[in-house]
Order: C-alpha cells, then sequence, then structure tokens
C-alpha cells in the first residue's frame, strides 16, 4: 500500500506542478460572468441560471482536466522513459496503475472540491442561503469523473495523447447520449446494427444515471435509488476497466 | 560462487509497425555472472546492450530464453528488492527535487521513514549533490541527473547494482568519482554490471567484461586473461650502449627508439629477451626495464568488432 501512495502522491505532486490549477481561475472567471452579465437578464430566474452555469462549469472544467491529464499519465512515463525507474524497482504493474488512477483522482477531487467553494460562495451572494443538496450533483460530478478518469487511464496505457483524448471524449460524450442509443436500440428492427449499438450501448459508461444537475437546477425532489444505483454502477464500471488496463500494461514492453 | 545474473539463450524480436518486418536485436545471448565482480558489458552502438539491460530488469520481455537475476525471474518482486538500476541517459521526475525523488524511490522499496532520511543524506554526500538536494530536477545539468540517477539505483542497498553507460555525460572529474564508487561497491561486496562505450575507464575498473556485437556474444572472461593472452611487444630499455651493439638490437626488434643516450627497443616475442639482455651486458650497458606491452581493451575491443564485421 506504501508503494501505491507514494506513485498516487507523486502523480498528484506532478499536477499541482504544472498548471493544473489555472483549471479555478477559470471557473472563478465563468462564475464572475454568469453573476454579473447573465443575472440581470434572466428576470428573477438569476438562482437557476447561477445553479446551472456553477454545475455545469464544474463538469466541464473538470471532465477536460481528467481527459488532458488522464491520457498523458502513463504515456509521459513511458515516453519519457522515468518508467525504467519504477519497472526496475519491486513494484508490481497493477500497483503502479492503481497509484497513477488514485493520485489522479486525489488531484481532480481537489479541484473539483476547490471549485465547489467558488460555487457555494457564488449561490450564497446571490440567494442569501445554501442548501447542502447542492453538493449532492457535486458529488455525482466526481463520480462522473472518475470513470472519465480510468477510461483516460486506459486509452494513455495503450495510445498517444492526442489518440487517447479523442477517444476518451467520444466516450464521454456517447456516455451521455447513452440513453438516446438505448431508445434507438429498441426502436430499431432485428439486425447487425441493432446488435453492434446494443453492445455499445453496453461498453459505453451510462453518464445519465450520474447526472443530478437539473434536480439541483429545478429544486426537484433528488431520487435516491438512482444515486445508489449510479454509485455502484461507476464502481464496478471503474473496477472492470482497471482489471482490464492492468492485463494490458502487464504484457507490455516499454521501448 | 553462484551467479547472480544467467542469460540463456536470448533472443529479442521487435516489430515496429505490424506491416514491417521483424528485427532481432538478441540472437541467442548467454552470458553468467559471478557474485562480487565488476563486470563490464561492452559493445558498439546497436550491439544490443541496453536490450540486454532492459530484459534484465524486466522493463521488456524475451521473445525466447532467459534472464535469471539471483535465479528468479526479473519479472518477480523478490529479486528486484535486491538490485539497483541507472538507466542510460536517465530523464527523471523534473518538477521534484533531488531529495523528493530519493524519498520517492525509498518509499518503492518500504524503507522506513528513519532508514530512509539517514541513507539519503549519505547518497548525496557520496554522488557530491548535498548542495543541490532541495533543487527541482529540471534545473540538473546532465551529469547531476546521471549523479541522482546513482544514487536512486543505491537507495536500497542492492546486492547487484545495473549501470548502462553510467560514464556517459560526465566530466573526467566526475568520471573518476563514478569509477572510484564503483570500486568501493566491490570493496563491499556487491556486483556491478556495466554497459560502456568508454573503454579506457571499463578497462581501470573491470574484473570481466562480456563484448557483444549484433546481438550476439563475441568474446567473454577476465579482463587480465583476455589481455595477457596476447602480449603484442617486449619493451626493453638499456642505456650506455655503443652504436655497432644498437644496430644489432635493432635488428632483432620490431622498433626502436632513443632520447638522451637512452634506449627503447621493442621484441618480437618473449623468445628474444634473454639474448637481448646478453648481447647489451656483453657490449658493458645497462638495463634499465622488462616490459611486456599487453593489449589495451581499446585495441582488443576493436579487433574483436572489426572481426565479426
Amino acid at each position: 500500500m506504501r508503494k501505491i501512495r507514494a506513485i498516487a502522491y507523486n502523480t498528484f505532486t506532478e499536477g499541482i506542478r504544472s498548471k493544473t490549477l489555472y483549471a479555478l481561475l477559470i471557473y472563478i472567471m465563468l462564475i464572475l460572468f454568469s453573476v454579473t452579465a447573465l443575472v440581470p437578464l434572466t428576470l428573477g430566474e438569476h438562482s437557476r441560471i447561477l445553479r446551472d452555469f456553477g454545475l455545469s462549469g464544474i463538469e466541464f472544467l473538470s471532465v477536460m482536466l481528467a481527459i488532458v491529464i488522464g491520457t498523458t499519465l502513463v504515456y509521459k512515463e513511458v515516453e519519457k522513459r522515468t518508467i525504467y525507474v519504477i519497472a526496475s524497482k519491486p513494484v508490481e504493474r497493477f500497483e503502479f496503475l492503481l497509484g497513477k488512477y488514485l493520485g489522479m483522482e486525489l488531484l481532480l477531487g481537489l479541484v473539483i472540491f476547490l471549485m465547489a467553494v467558488i460555487f457555494t460562495l457564488g449561490v450564497l451572494f446571490l440567494d442569501g442561503k445554501f442548501t447542502f443538496i447542492l453538493l449532492l450533483p457535486v458529488t455525482m460530478i466526481f463520480v462522473k469523473v472518475s470513470v472519465i478518469n480510468i477510461i483516460a487511464l486506459f486509452f494513455s496505457s495503450l495510445s498517444s495523447p492526442v489518440l487517447g483524448a479523442v477517444f476518451t471524449f467520444c466516450f464521454y460524450l456517447a456516455g451521455t447520449l447513452s440513453r438516446d442509443i438505448l431508445r434507438l436500440v429498441q426502436r430499431l428492427s432485428e439486425g447487425p446494427l441493432k446488435i453492434i449499438l446494443k453492445i455499445f450501448y453496453y461498453l459505453l459508461p451510462n453518464m445519465g444515471n450520474m447526472d443530478l444537475k437539473n434536480q439541483a437546477v429545478y429544486d426537484t425532489a433528488v431520487l435516491w435509488p438512482q444515486v445508489w444505483w449510479a454509485l455502484s454502477y461507476s464502481g464496478a464500471y471503474i473496477l472492470a476497466m482497471l482489471m482490464i488496463t492492468s492485463l494490458i500494461f502487464e504484457k507490455k514492453d516499454f521501448k | 560462487m553462484t551467479a547472480v545474473i544467467q542469460i540463456k539463450g536470448l533472443y529479442k524480436t521487435y516489430q515496429k509497425h505490424f506491416w514491417m518486418p521483424r528485427q532481432t536485436v538478441l540472437k541467442g545471448l548467454n552470458l553468467e555472472v559471478e557474485a562480487g565482480q565488476i563486470f563490464g558489458f561492452l559493445g558498439p552502438n546497436g550491439a544490443g546492450k541496453t536490450t540486454t539491460i532492459k530484459t534484465l530488469m524486466g522493463i521488456i520481455r524475451p521473445s525466447a530464453g532467459r534472464a535469471l537475476l539471483f535465479g528468479k525471474d526479473p519479472w518477480d518482486i523478490e529479486p528486484k528488492q535486491r538490485i539497483g538500476f541507472l538507466p542510460e541517459s536517465p530523464y527523471f521526475y523534473d518538477y521534484l527535487t533531488g531529495l523528493e525523488f530519493l524519498v520517492f524511490c525509498g518509499r518503492l522499496f518500504n524503507i522506513s521513514s528513519v532508514v530512509l532520511k539517514s541513507r539519503i543524506q549519505e547518497l548525496l554526500a557520496l554522488v557530491n549533490l548535498s548542495y543541490a538536494a532541495d533543487l527541482q530536477m529540471r534545473k540538473y545539468s546532465k551529469g547531476m541527473l546521471q549523479r541522482i540517477g546513482l544514487a536512486q539505483a543505491l537507495i536500497n542497498d542492492p546486492q547487484l547494482v545495473v549501470l548502462d553507460e553510467p560514464l556517459t555525460g560526465l566530466d573526467p572529474l566526475g568520471r573518476k568519482e563514478f569509477k572510484d564508487i564503483i570500486l568501493n561497491l566491490k570493496a563491499r561486496g556487491k556486483t556491478v554490471f556495466f554497459s560502456s562505450h568508454i573503454l579506457p575507464d571499463a578497462e581501470m575498473v573491470c574484473d570481466a567484461v562480456a563484448i557483444i556485437n549484433k546481438g550476439k556474444l563475441l568474446q567473454v572472461g577476465n579482463l587480465a586473461d583476455l589481455l595477457n593472452a596476447r602480449i603484442k611487444a617486449i619493451e626493453l630499455n638499456c642505456r650506455n650502449i655503443p652504436e655497432e651493439t644498437a644496430g644489432k638490437m635493432k635488428s632483432r626488434s620490431l622498433s626502436s627508439n632513443t632520447i638522451n643516450g637512452q634506449w627503447q627497443f621493442n621484441l618480437k616475442a618473449e623468445a628474444d629477451i634473454s639474448g637481448a639482455i646478453d648481447l647489451v651486458k656483453a657490449a658493458g650497458g645497462d638495463i634499465i626495464s622488462v616490459i611486456p606491452q599487453k593489449e589495451s581493451l581499446e585495441e582488443y575491443f576493436s579487433r574483436e568488432v572489426a572481426g565479426d564485421a
């Protein structure tokens, strides 16, 4: 466990010492923009606009961070040959991957937490009150980003960062639309296209399950069974992807 | 003596892209390195030295054959507890300081914080980098990276130290310090296996060497045996001999030279020594020295590699 912790901490340190935290500046500007420029135009809907903008901003920026940093995580170690140092030490390849993943989770967790603080301050400033239930969609964003993170790690172990980023982004987009894929599958008559789309539906992460932004924006009741289902589904998806990635990584030659 | 490294019929083939033909980098390499030796692994560029080392370190898998460390597969965790490795032209995490990097490496061996702290101080002093411990490695020169690389290779007090081109990138003073560290490791009972292009330096520290070319082993053995087996000439130095004797000596020699009345004759073979000494003494001359001239490692290496071309 100490080895995994060391690798995770190293990955976290790399993220912190690079320009990752600039994402927070972008987020502050987004919140300031929505408070100062949009709110006066929204005829009493200012709170909803801020919630919508704030939560979407957290999701967009953290997904982008997961894709941009996540897809270079392993690739950079191989390309710059820092992997030689770790591979020659008593570290299992699975431990290396898990350490990288957890380090990235720590980094994304910190960035999302700081954005949530900025979001909370924005809501407090505008509404004068803050309900903690607003933090539930933020938690679900973290869960969603954790899934993106494992997909990025998978592609980082297989391909170049550019290809990995494109594939991961496609997974994210298609995962967001997975309910529509299911609807399409239900309408199609039996045939190869239906089978292919069905396979895609099961392979892609179902991001729709993890989205609670609407409940937060429109103050509707939280569907707790949906939350528990999303949590278990994401946990299982991450575990399965981690196992597939380490199976591939186990056989890999570092040239 | 026990073999710490055993390489048996090692093959490695690469295919850059699936439509390209496979390239064979190692062609049935066999090698054994005994404990307590300083072993030089020599070969021209592209000979397969780094590929062999990467196979030994569990970085790549062999296509056929076996590489063993302490009798075990290098992909196992156990033998890796006992080795230290410095890669060629090392590049480390440039956002870390030298100190942070060594702490990171130590944690990969589960070394306790107390032991790690004192060991890092010792190692930084050993590689002469104490002054740069808190400097981010992005600011390190090539020589400094080589030094911190050696320090991380020794963090677990390994029994076997594998160094890939450790002397490259170092200035003469740095090379001397590295050679002293290698000799000191041997004195402490460690085995050092290193590849090098800098043959005079390798000659100075190695007990045994292996020469590989095009993925095949050309020669392996104790350095003294390999070089003593081929004496190029016998250098006889003398003085106070008349011109006539000098003329006779010249006819027995491969070459000769005189400076300030002192003569140097390079005799062809050991059998010529006694006759030449008698001739000098009979003429009333003084013998200063008789030195067998061995082939240098560089000459030996060039001859072996050229013979394989």
